[in-house]
């Protein structure tokens, strides 16, 4: 039984190791997480303090571990810099974009497009900097716009179902 | 060697490169920093949200952190910090206290901690708990109850409960250990079996 | 640099047969296998469950029986606290149910999901937009879960973070977050039930007497945009294709076909915009621009017409398309 390596996980929890011990027990405690969870669940239920029903151990972890990059857009460089590759792919928009909707079928909307991407060139330019945009509820006007806008774009993107009730978005709607 | 050293020892290891090792710290902490979060941010799962932001903040100060103080009571300072910005970038009124004190269960209803989507399951679940806890201890023999009764509920250190119950350390630190082993072996089905509701 | 690579083969991809295409498709990132699973499961499975949106202060939490049968669809979303809301929707029929307006909406998804259900060839182009990257497992309404990460590359789109249940593929939790990693909105289910058969009173609306009997009925009249005329969109945001342009009716001129309705998307998010002619000189128009969680709305006046412009886009994302926004030879 792993019994004095799992007992140095107790002595860790309470910071009763001696110095030499503390890098087994690390290692021992990191390896055997839900033990370390159980034991904080124990003191608290002895002690009669709330029993948190979270483990905000993996949300913190998840995110620690995928540590966003500081996506500061006043300091970004301009797109064209960044990916050489999307300035190519802005030359060659007309044939590749006609590629892409090609796909879907739609033969309607390739003319459309292939009838905008002759005419038009269109220019991509460097990330938009900060703008101030202030929070809002919902009046019924908009209401009708988020429908459409919902209901039209929700087959482009993920994770469409619940967004449907934001309909009318959240904060209750003004007549 | 204290808890403060302990702790230390957790940092250094982070700062290091081992992240995993804040994960020891983030689960030893949670709850605390939760409750202290929660006296600034009233709604749970806002508070939830908080604590989760403030522990990332400290893991990305983490670096400067030199160990002048306690972990937690730089923690502490974080979780109060990060509150406080949350109130007032939400519009909210700061509570009124004159000083936000050590103290955790100021505050705080007894018993147990619901969340405005809590699903009867879960409230069920953490009554649950709370009552196995209780059998375990029951179940357990007395000198295995009273060190840990010593060490979670008085908070008393390994030497004084050695002092207190006259044994060596070594046995403290095995009482306790195998206290918590008998709990949580109680502990462990209860939550393996929360509800997977896949039919 | 992989993503390099992936996109280079996008970009031939796009130049031959859809065979090829369906080959760049394998050398996905395993993030995109997991998106591509969701963006199937929603409609393939019955179920039904509690979610709960979070956006800043508020919150809210709501109902969504969803059954799939023969290939058709039913899905019924309710609000349970704050304001009492319906969503109905049967296939591509969309009607969504206002008692405190007393009001009902009634639209029609024009643009057809592709089957496979996400455009193969815009999943792969995700990767040029996002960093896209599989995190742990966790817990979700008792569903174990597979976190997805996707960061933005430039300042245009949010990053999204997506919790799938391992086992069905279906999304149980989801949040967006801006360049410092706030999150801006959150949804999360609190509990769930998946492969259901699901009771047909459980999609019934719960207002349809009383809307048919004394409510307004909004049915919004669309057909497909041909031309743009006279309208130019003069900047583009990287990465957002246009999938729909539509002439529709909205609002009080309930039968008019006077607006339009262009539908962008990047693969993740969409942006709509909406043009309609301001019946002056009453009308002043409005220009604004707000947030409702990740969602950015933008109002401009250009030329006499009102410009509505939105998505779950940063604001400034939205503020300069719409500085292109203009009319031909002007």
């Amino acid at each position: 039984m792993n019994d004095p390596r799992l007992s140095k996980i107790s002595a860790l929890f309470d910071g009763e190791l001696e110095t030499h011990e503390v890098r087994v027990a690390i290692q021992a405690s990191v390896e055997d997480a839900e033990r370390w969870r159980l034991y904080g669940l124990i003191g608290d239920s002895l002690r009669g303090e709330p029993i948190v029903a979270p483990d905000l151990t993996v949300s913190v972890m998840a995110r620690i571990s995928e540590e966003p990059v500081v996506l500061a857009p006043r300091n970004l460089k301009p797109l064209k810099r960044r990916h050489p590759f999307l300035a190519l792919a802005a030359s060659v928009a007309g044939v590749a974009v006609v590629g892409w909707v090609a796909l879907t079928g739609n033969s309607q909307l390739s003319e459309t497009h292939l009838a905008l991407s002759k005419k038009e060139p269109v220019a991509v330019l460097p990330a938009p900097t900060f703008v101030q945009a202030q929070q809002t509820t919902v009046s019924g006007e908009m209401s009708e716009y988020l429908l459409a806008h919902h209901a039209q774009a929700g087959s482009t993107r993920l994770g469409d179902s619940t967004r449907q009730i934001r309909t009318v978005a959240i904060g209750s709607p003004r007549p | 060697m204290g808890e403060r050293e302990a702790d230390l020892q957790l940092v250094e290891r982070v700062q290091s490169g081992d992240r995993e090792a804040f994960g020891l710290l983030v689960g030893k902490y949670q709850r605390k920093l939760l409750r202290l979060v929660m006296r600034l941010v009233r709604d749970p799962a806002e508070a939830e949200d908080v604590t989760q932001e403030a522990f990332i903040k400290a893991y990305r100060a983490l670096p400067n952190f030199r160990g002048e103080s306690a972990f937690y009571t730089w923690l502490y300072r974080i979780g109060v910090n990060t509150a406080k910005n949350w109130l007032v970038a939400n519009g909210r009124r700061m509570p009124t206290m004159s000083e936000v004190t050590d103290d955790d269960s100021e505050g705080i209803e007894d018993g147990i901690l619901l969340r405005d989507d809590e699903t009867p399951d879960r409230v069920l679940m953490s009554r649950q708990i709370g009552e196995t806890v209780n059998a375990a201890m029951e179940a357990l023999p007395a000198d295995l109850r009273t060190a840990i009764s010593l060490r979670e509920i008085e908070g008393l250190s390994y030497e004084e409960i050695a002092q207190v119950m006259d044994c060596p350390i070594g046995t403290v630190r095995s009482r306790i250990f195998r206290a918590r082993e008998a709990i949580a072996a109680r502990l462990r089905p209860l939550l393996d079996t929360a509800p997977d509701r896949r039919w | 640099m992989r993503s390099a690579a992936l996109f280079g083969l996008c970009l031939l991809a796009s130049f031959v047969s859809p065979v090829a295409r369906s080959q760049a498709i394998s050398f996905q990132s395993d993030g995109l296998q997991w998106l591509q699973r969701v963006s199937v499961a929603a409609e393939k499975l019955n179920y039904s469950g509690t979610f709960v949106y979070r956006s800043g202060s508020h919150s809210e939490t709501s109902r969504i029986v969803h059954r799939t049968s023969n290939g058709s669809q039913m899905e019924k979303l309710e609000v349970l606290d704050g304001s009492p809301r319906e969503v109905i929707r049967t296939n591509d029929e969309v009607s969504c149910y206002l008692p405190e307006n007393r009001l009902v909406i009634v639209e029609q998804r024009s643009v057809r999901r592709g089957f496979p259900a996400l455009l193969p060839a815009s999943l792969a182009g995700l990767n040029n937009h996002y960093q896209i990257r599989k995190g742990s497992t966790a817990r979700v309404a008792g569903f174990n879960s597979q976190i997805i990460r996707l960061e933005p590359r430039d300042a245009w789109r949010y990053g999204h973070q997506l919790w799938v249940d391992i086992g069905s593929g279906l999304l149980l939790k989801a949040t967006i977050f801006d360049g410092q990693g706030e999150v801006l909105e959150s949804m999360a289910f609190t509990d769930l039930r998946i492969g259901d058969p699901i009771r047909p009173e459980a999609l019934k609306p719960s207002y349809a007497e009383v809307a048919r009997e004394s409510w307004k009925i909004r049915q919004a009249r669309l057909v497909d945009l041909r031309d743009d005329a006279p309208w130019q969109f003069r900047i583009e945001i990287p990465g957002f294709h246009r999938q729909a342009a539509l002439r529709r009716s909205m609002g009080k001129d309930g039968t008019d076909l006077n607006m339009l309705h262009w539908v962008y998307s990047d693969g993740l998010v969409a942006m709509s915009v909406f043009i309609s002619p301001l019946n002056s000189p009453n009308e002043a128009g409005e220009e604004s621009l707000r947030t409702i969680g990740a969602l950015s709305v933008l109002k401009r006046v250009v030329d006499g017409h009102q410009v509505v412009v939105m998505g779950d886009l940063p604001p400034a994302a939205l503020k300069r398309f719409a500085e292109g926004i203009g009319v031909r030879g002007k």
